[in-house]
């Protein structure tokens, strides 16, 4: 062999050693590294109107198909729309503490609605979060620890709820303590509120149930059982139909949904989805169909997904590669 | 004439000797060349895959086969995937920010002070394909293998994971067969390298004073953390935060043992998406955040056979209700007084007693 061959094949040897360690590294699959998480763009599917979501902090509005970026970036969740859908309120989070504030459309902020920063020590800062806004767009619901004792370590957060025009809030919910508490509400049109409550059951073990106040000193009407696990009640547009997320087992939910009369439910549910973990269900404005949060099939980390369900269909994820915040359910406009 | 002979002779059978000599010569050769090409493209491949196992193979020399050697009990036998056997999984928070003031921190006594947060034994059943997690709520207050009683959490910090698990073994009537050790950035550094994992979150987890150590040197910040209820995508640091706050929860250590279960079959489920491939990355995770006593082959064997278990044979038990009683020591310590009557026997229908 030629010194010349001698040397090529030496580089050929370097090349292929280099080639073993980057094509080992090309055949990664779970490593956070391999995972892309985009900004969501378009779906291969239209949904009638428009729908503000929550990804990484940015707030969404998907139209016609395709997703677009809206107001600043930072820490907004949460996103609720008023009645005449002209605005968003939603929640933008800081280190210990949270604000709701009034959005245009277009995400732009008008106005801080709450103020829940304290310089006075860590614990007296306050968190707010999903805002809801009544049917007469006068009153925003919403979960808050406001008027815990800074001095104990038992933090619950209750239902509140609040002039949106600004004044006084009002406490609507009692929680058990030590349990988180009472958490979103969903305003209904005869003025009153269902919403989550967090509980332990005699054996100390987590329960949820799904209640119904309708007014803020009446006694709460448990609408499903602590054991069925249902947490995140909305109510579609016309009031007779509630979803929720209910937990089957200690890995798979349900959403069901169920009719109901103003006062209770009205027979069993139906299920809609219930295949591996769901969150954040929001209604069609027709009342035909959910869109949820869950992750995606072939998704390598498990990131939360958009869905779509008709009440009576199969259910469809409609993207992939985007990690939506499973705590904010989307908000739905005609 | 001889010597003419022989060159007469030869002459013609030497110059076609040489030819073939030169030929065979050549051959083998070229034989040896290609011998080397192949052992030298053999060799680069090897080091190239060497070079990017490398993580894995240091967490295989550093940081895996750490048998211990527990006084008074039978020596520890190392598990196969064929045979029920008995983990003790074991977390800490780094409390060696408080060693100016502690003894435990004393390396003459041989103190590492590492508080075990959570330990959890753990009894892996291949043959039956199940599991069971239970739970020991870190205030326990028990005698430890090292002498006197305190709350169990401490032993490790006496005497590492020989001491913690002499203590276990002690106190609940039980082998272990085998042992984990995790600190708190390494568990951070997994779930971040497996992309976060999906946890269902049970109830809204609100702690006011949620300790602010991790990337701080004040061993007395904290910060306020609010995780919110339902299934969500958790990174490491807010999956920490729902499996080591506790000071809003009614059960305190228990409602966070529940947690820190929840997140291990989290974790389960994402070791579904890990190929060999993965494994250099996750190996440099663990960087001084990990130990245990198992080899690397032994838990290379154990990850499919995890996998095969399915969700109905996994059992989650904990101390949730009336195995032990709250109680305030002279010195203001908050404590569990263990009813043993009671735990002993629970546990001994999952782990056989020795």
């Amino acid at each position: 062999m030629s010194r010349l061959g001698g040397l090529v094949a030496l580089l050929l040897m370097v090349v292929f050693g280099f080639a073993v360690y980057v094509t080992l590294g090309h055949t990664k699959r779970a490593v956070a590294s391999r995972v892309t998480v985009k900004p969501p763009r378009t779906i291969p599917f239209t949904l009638p109107g428009t729908i503000i979501m929550a990804s990484a902090g940015q707030l969404y509005q998907l139209q016609g198909g395709t997703f677009k970026a809206i107001g600043s970036g930072g820490a907004w969740s949460s996103p609720a729309l008023t009645p005449d859908g002209q605005h968003i309120v939603a929640v933008k989070r800081g280190f210990n503490y949270s604000n709701l504030y009034l959005l245009g459309a277009d995400g732009t902020v008008q106005r801080q609605l709450t103020n829940n920063q304290s310089r006075a020590g860590v614990a007296f800062n306050l968190w707010a979060f999903y805002p809801r806004v009544s049917a007469d767009g006068k009153t925003i619901f919403f979960s808050s620890d406001k008027g815990k004792d800074p001095y104990v370590y038992t933090v619950d957060l209750s239902v509140w709820s609040m002039p949106l025009g600004g004044g006084a809030a009002q406490k609507w919910s009692q929680p058990s303590p030590g349990t988180g508490g009472d958490v979103e509400p969903a305003p209904l049109a005869n003025g009153g509120v269902i919403y989550s409550k967090f509980g332990l059951d005699p054996a100390g073990l987590n329960v949820s149930s799904t209640v119904l106040k309708s007014h803020p000193y009446s006694p709460e009407v448990a609408l499903t059982q602590p054991e069925q696990h249902c947490q995140q009640p909305v109510v579609n547009a016309d009031g007779t139909r509630i979803a929720a997320v209910c937990q089957v087992s200690a890995r798979v939910d349900a959403l069901e949904v169920w009719q109901f009369d103003g006062q209770q439910l009205v027979g069993g549910p139906l299920v809609v989805f219930q295949s591996g973990l769901a969150a954040a269900p929001a209604w069609s404005p027709d009342g035909t169909g959910l869109i949820f949060l869950a992750p995606g099939a072939n998704d390598a980390a498990g990131n939360f997904q958009l869905w779509y369900s008709p009440l009576y269909g199969k259910p469809k994820q409609l993207t992939t590669s985007s990690d939506f915040d499973a705590q904010s359910a989307p908000a739905w406009k005609p | 004439m001889g010597a003419h002979h022989l060159r007469g002779s030869t002459r013609p059978f030497s110059r076609r000797g040489r030819v073939r000599q030169r030929r065979g010569g050549g051959r083998r050769l070229k034989l040896g060349s290609a011998l080397l090409i192949v052992l030298g493209f053999l060799a680069s491949g090897a080091i190239g895959a060497g070079a990017y196992f490398l993580p894995l193979i240091n967490l295989a020399v550093k940081q895996t086969g750490k048998s211990v050697v527990v006084p008074g009990v039978s020596p520890t036998a190392m598990a196969g995937t064929h045979q029920p056997f008995t983990l003790l999984l074991m977390g800490s928070d780094n409390d060696q920010k408080f060693c100016t003031s502690r003894s435990i921190c004393d390396p003459k006594a041989k103190g590492t002070g590492l508080l075990t947060q959570s330990m959890i034994l753990v009894r892996f059943d291949p043959v039956a394909h199940s599991v069971t997690m239970f739970s020991i709520p870190r205030d326990l207050y028990v005698p430890l293998s090292t002498g006197g009683t305190q709350k169990i959490m401490v032993a490790f910090s006496y005497g590492g994971a020989n001491a913690a698990i002499a203590t276990v073994e002690r106190d609940f009537q039980v082998h272990v067969d085998q042992y984990a050790w995790i600190g708190l950035q390494g568990l951070i550094n997994i779930i971040n390298k497996f992309g976060g994992v999906d946890v269902p979150v049970l109830n809204p987890v609100l702690d006011d004073a949620y300790p602010a150590d991790i990337n701080s040197n004040d061993p007395y910040g904290t910060y306020r953390v609010a995780v919110l209820p339902g299934a969500q995508h958790l990174d490491g640091a807010h999956a920490l935060e729902y499996v080591r706050s506790r000071h809003s929860d009614l059960r305190g250590d228990f409602g966070r043992s529940i947690r820190q279960q929840q997140v291990l079959l989290a974790l389960r489920d994402q070791s579904y998406r890990v190929s060999a491939a993965d494994l250099p990355d996750l190996a440099a995770a663990f960087a001084n955040q990990f130990l245990t006593s198992m080899s690397i082959q032994d838990i290379a064997s154990l990850l499919p056979a995890v996998r095969d278990i399915g969700p109905s044979q996994i059992r989650q038990v904990t101390l949730v209700d009336g195995y032990t009683t709250g109680r305030t020591l002279p010195n203001g310590e908050d404590v569990l007084l263990p009813d043993w009557s009671r735990i002993l026997p629970l546990v001994h229908q999952y782990f056989p007693a020795t």
